[in-house]
């Protein structure tokens, strides 16, 4: 497990599991950008099939985090692999769906659930 | 005269704190067995604080907190507590009890915290607008070219809504999504002229950029002017930045398929989402954020986990 200043992440077999730590609103974007590096770079490794993020510890997000999203549904999906997130607040989920981004992935109640999704 | 409500099932534990408020002339209390025949009683006449015992028959203490923090939300709650429950009270305190005492501190302890209580919670009424009444009042503030100077900016406007009692917690996290939005719009679209298609096309330009231009002029100088109006019928804010501004009838529909995987667009209809009424000025370096009171809430005719409007 790998625990930076915004996101936590960890390997399950082919799948990266994304945990954001805190409201990536509250920080600026540029100092978010060297943790994004590193994900994306990992999304690029062929061992990386898939990618879960999981919201627990987040209870609200918006435009940047949901340009963060696109962008990693974009780099996987390219390489054929799934997204799904999970555990999302009553409000982000109304945030996934004024934008219509629930239509672009599976949106699950559980870790659990968002990993059988991708696997 | 301060009406005090005891509930306990235990008519010696009761009498006991009876006992200890008749010696104060100003106090004035009355009993309930448990937490529904509390709530019987609230429903008649408010008391000024409850003093509830934890373990009760029907409704015990942790409910009836819960039932006052919701239904009367001005009322404070005092727990009253036994050996081995510490776990028990410290949840009562996350669910909005205001204080508690041990019930072997009661002779010497329960004075003081009721008077305690009630002095903080005459003061957070006092800080509340009464139906009817409300204050028109302005925050204004100027940022300079710092994407961290967003967040305490908004943490203070939606301390001052939480301070107001003029809107529920959801309901200030949508505004401070919807400031969030139209403050790092002024910042990076407006001040630094940076531009969506520029990161969805070339992402490391577009950050090279923000970099560059917030240690060059012109753009590094310029200021995001945000004020907040409070008045009787709505909440408004005001977010003016110092750059060239925009045409925002140019946006495409960020919810058309089509643009699902663009950039542009996002923020603004966020903001339209969590606001009533978003406007922009003729040069385009201007939003108005505007969230309408509601009367029907006003009258509390909606409970608190339905509000959508400032109440």
């Amino acid at each position: 497990m790998t625990t930076g200043q915004v996101f936590e992440l960890e390997r399950q077999g082919p799948v990266l599991l994304i945990s954001p730590t805190c409201n990536v609103s509250s920080l600026a974007e540029e100092n978010v950008k060297p943790e994004l590096d590193q994900i994306f770079a990992q999304l690029q490794s062929p061992e990386i099939k898939s990618v879960v993020i999981d919201f627990e510890r987040v209870n609200y997000f918006g435009s940047s985090m949901l340009e963060t999203l696109r962008r990693m549904w974009q780099q996987i999906s390219e390489r054929g692999g799934m997204m799904a997130i999970c555990n999302v607040s009553e409000m982000e989920r109304e945030v996934l769906h004024v934008t219509r981004f629930d239509t672009l992935w599976p949106v699950c109640g559980s870790r659990e659930d968002a990993l059988e999704k991708v696997l | 005269m301060t009406r005090v409500l005891i509930v306990d099932d235990s008519p010696s534990d009761s009498r006991l704190v009876g006992i200890l408020l008749q010696d104060h002339a100003d106090y004035q209390y009355e009993y309930a067995e448990d937490g529904r025949a509390a709530l019987r009683v609230m429903e008649v006449q408010l008391p000024d604080v409850v003093i509830s015992d934890l373990v009760m028959p029907v409704m015990d203490g942790l409910e009836l907190v819960a039932a006052v923090h919701d239904r009367f939300p001005n009322v404070p709650v005092i727990i009253m507590t036994s050996m081995g429950t510490d776990d028990i009270a410290l949840n009562a305190l996350r669910q909005g009890a205001a204080s508690y005492v041990p019930k072997n501190s009661i002779a010497t302890d329960m004075l003081d915290t009721v008077e305690r209580v009630l002095t903080v919670s005459r003061r957070r009424q006092s800080q509340t607008w009464p139906t009817g009444l409300t204050q028109s009042s302005c925050n204004s503030f100027v940022l300079e070219c710092n994407r961290d100077l967003i967040a305490p900016t908004i943490g203070f406007f939606q301390d001052q809504l939480e301070q107001k009692s003029l809107c529920s917690e959801a309901e200030r996290t949508r505004i401070g999504i919807a400031l969030d939005e139209a403050l790092a719009n002024a910042l990076y679209h407006g001040n630094l002229e940076l531009s969506s298609n520029l990161r969805e096309q070339d992402y490391e330009g577009y950050y090279k950029l923000v970099e560059q231009r917030c240690q060059e002029a012109p753009y590094c100088d310029r200021l995001v002017y945000v004020e907040m109006h409070l008045s009787q019928d709505e909440l408004r804010f005001i977010i003016r930045d110092e750059g060239p501004g925009f045409d925002p009838a140019l946006l495409p529909d960020a919810t058309n398929a089509a643009s699902l995987d663009k950039v542009t667009g996002r923020g603004i209809l966020l903001m339209r989402t969590f606001m009533d009424e978003v406007l922009f000025s003729e040069a385009g370096n201007e939003v108005t954020l505007v969230k309408r009171r509601s009367r029907e809430e006003d009258a509390g005719v909606v409970g608190d986990e339905h509000r959508g409007a400032i109440q």
